[in-house]
């Protein structure tokens, strides 16, 4: 999670996360740690002297005697942190405010940044607060009783369960879309966006649970609480699963405006056409156009209601359909295009001029997948050359495709119809009974 | 514009494949990578492998003590060490065939298959043929990939085929010189 920083959820600018919070976050951290450096200091002094009171087993672990144990449990971090054998709820909490180490301290700081970062698009400051503690708390108090340790008289510091409790909350919350991350280039091009649900996962927790698993026996092979971080992500899951529940948040709704709007559209009990609610969708797409979620709904309304709907709903829906979603759902779109066009609906002649080349190819080979609909990719690709200035570079492309095309056009029949094959030279877009354009 | 013509080809060709020659052509129309964004792919290509690597590491090292100190011993309780031994062997073995294996799937199979490896995919960029516009065959991803780059990076004065993408005006470096490929930017990433 260091090198790939998970930098904020795909929304537009406006609902981008607000510094404030992560940077009071970062105030507290960094306070707490230089107050409690003393005791860290004395901490370390004290601990020094425990070699000398370590034998081995046959098998070659360690294994404290009993005068070890009594001195452990003397120890100075243990008043601001618990340890299995000596611990209280307001030890426990504190401990998520405390590091051994200053790289302990500083490699906590970027995920803390991050986390709370990240969790201020879709929650308050308090709350983030309130389950940073919560989860925090649960990811420490499942390593203090779960792990294989030496003595019951470790510590258990730092704010990862936490910071991994906030990472689960935002996996619940962004579990559809996109996250942003940022990977230490320092350009622009430093900026990836990648689907939550299987990437967050695999960068931030799948090899944390792998390596928990190894917390379970004497012989681990690193100072790192995997557990604390797993069960940390698990509380987060869990919190955020409640919160949602308790909000009643649609799982379409990725921001907190978009769960306003909602929510100021669908009043307590009252039942909404299909019309309407295909209304509510371009409004909130109009608040988040990243909304892939509500893209897919729309593009299944058309689908299943086109004749409901009037040429203005097609054709201000057409316009969320940006390349981006084009490149990664084709089939989504092309279906919505063909019932367009089977139906004889506008698409309007800007949508044409705003496509890219590639974006039409995308669309035009999935409904070239159906040879009966053939004659609807010949009146995409007619009314995609039709806008497109002739001699400019786009043109020439669609004109060198419809060349390739026409090649291989049936001789003899009627175009359109699979039976029979047609001339070739009938390829011509003023052919085709056109779509009324919308200007 | 793109300059290639389809082969005359005995089998029927469809609309499908038309469409997928006008997107190799458009690919070849696309702006040739520039050396910011390659060097950004390059980066996050060694992130992307430092976490898989990390993982598989301590995986393979957690697997191996829980074998060797605590599965093997309860099990055989008599002559353990012998199977001991034989654990090492096999996770030492074992390490290297994932190893190797997983740096063909990244290298070269993706290159091979989707045209880039995951990191150049998702900034947009495609490793294409510099006549056709497909993506490179198996040979020719080998040759850049593996020998070419192998090259370069042994003898000093060939890592400037590294950066002639700075100086030369199709953006091309040595080991797409040699083995007649281009990286493309099709589109401005996800």
């Amino acid at each position: 999670m260091i090198l790939l920083v998970p930098y904020m959820p795909e929304v537009p600018q406006k609902d981008a996360p607000r510094l404030w919070p992560a940077l009071i976050f970062l105030l507290v951290l960094g306070i707490t740690f230089l107050f409690m450096d003393d005791i860290l200091q004395e901490d370390k002094i004290y601990v020094d002297q425990i070699f000398e009171m370590i034998d081995t087993d046959s098998q070659g672990l360690p294994i404290l005697r009993p005068e070890g144990h009594a001195h452990l449990k003397n120890r100075p971090l243990l008043q601001i942190s618990p340890s299995r054998g000596d611990w209280d709820f307001i030890r426990l909490f504190f401990a998520n405010f405390v590091h051994g180490s200053s790289l302990h301290l500083l490699l906590n700081l970027i995920g803390i940044f991050a986390g709370v970062r990240i969790c201020s698009t879709y929650l308050p400051f308090f709350r983030i607060l309130i389950i940073f503690i919560l989860g925090g708390s649960m990811g420490l108090l499942a390593s203090m009783f779960l792990s294989s340790e030496i003595s019951e008289f470790i510590p258990h510091i730092g704010s990862s369960a936490g910071i991994f409790a906030l990472m689960g909350v935002y996996y619940i919350y962004n579990f559809k879309y996109r996250t942003r991350y940022f990977f230490w280039f320092p350009s622009r091009r430093g900026v990836i966006a990648l689907k939550t649900s299987w990437f967050f996962f695999l960068d931030v927790i799948l090899l944390e649970i792998i390596l928990s698993l190894s917390q379970f026996f004497p012989n681990r092979f690193d100072s790192v609480d995997h557990l604390a971080h797993v069960v940390g992500f698990v509380s987060g899951v869990s919190l955020a699963l409640l919160l949602k529940t308790i909000q009643r948040w649609p799982p379409f709704i990725q921001t907190w405006r978009e769960f306003l709007l909602w929510k100021e559209l669908n009043p307590k009990k009252m039942s909404v056409s299909e019309v309407d609610r295909f209304n509510q969708w371009l409004e909130i797409l109009k608040t988040n156009p990243y909304n892939d979620q509500i893209k897919i709904k729309m593009c299944m309304t058309i689908n299943r209601l086109s004749d409901l709907l009037s040429d203005d709903h097609i054709s201000r829906s057409v316009f969320f359909l940006s390349p981006t979603f084009i490149r990664l759902y084709p089939k989504v779109v092309s279906s919505s295009i063909r019932t367009i066009l089977a139906r004889g609906r506008f698409i309007p002649l800007d949508w044409f001029k705003k496509l890219p080349y590639d974006s039409m190819i995308y669309i035009s080979k999935y409904l070239a997948q159906h040879p009966e609909e053939q004659i609807l990719l010949f009146l995409f690709i007619a009314d995609y050359q039709k806008v497109h200035p002739e001699g400019g570079g786009v043109n020439r492309k669609v004109e060198l495709l419809i060349n390739k095309l026409r090649g291989i056009i049936p001789q003899t029949g009627s175009l359109g119809d699979s039976d029979k094959s047609s001339s070739a030279t009938t390829m011509d877009s003023s052919q085709f009974k056109s779509p009324k354009q919308a200007s | 514009m793109g300059n290639y013509i389809p082969v005359k080809s005995s089998k029927p060709r469809s609309i499908t494949d038309m469409l997928i020659e006008a997107e190799e052509d458009h690919f070849l129309d696309c702006p040739n990578a520039d050396f910011l964004i390659r060097t950004a792919a390059l980066f996050l290509d060694l992130i992307l492998l430092t976490l898989a690597i990390s993982g598989v590491q301590k995986l393979s090292a957690a697997s191996e003590d829980y074998f060797t100190l605590t599965l093997i011993p309860m099990v055989f309780k008599a002559n353990s060490e012998y199977y001991v031994k034989i654990a090492h062997i096999l996770f030492l073995y074992g390490k290297y065939v994932v190893f190797f294996m997983g740096l063909y799937l990244y290298l070269i199979w993706s290159v091979f298959r989707f045209g880039g490896t995951p990191a150049k995919l998702l900034l947009g960029l495609r490793v294409l043929s510099i006549h056709t516009g497909k993506k490179l065959r198996i040979s020719n991803v080998l040759l850049r990939e593996i020998l070419l780059k192998t090259i370069m990076i042994v003898s000093v004065v060939g890592l400037i085929g590294f950066v002639l993408p700075l100086i030369r005006d199709d953006r091309r470096a040595l080991h797409d010189l040699l083995s007649f490929s281009v990286i493309k930017r099709i589109h401005g990433g996800p």
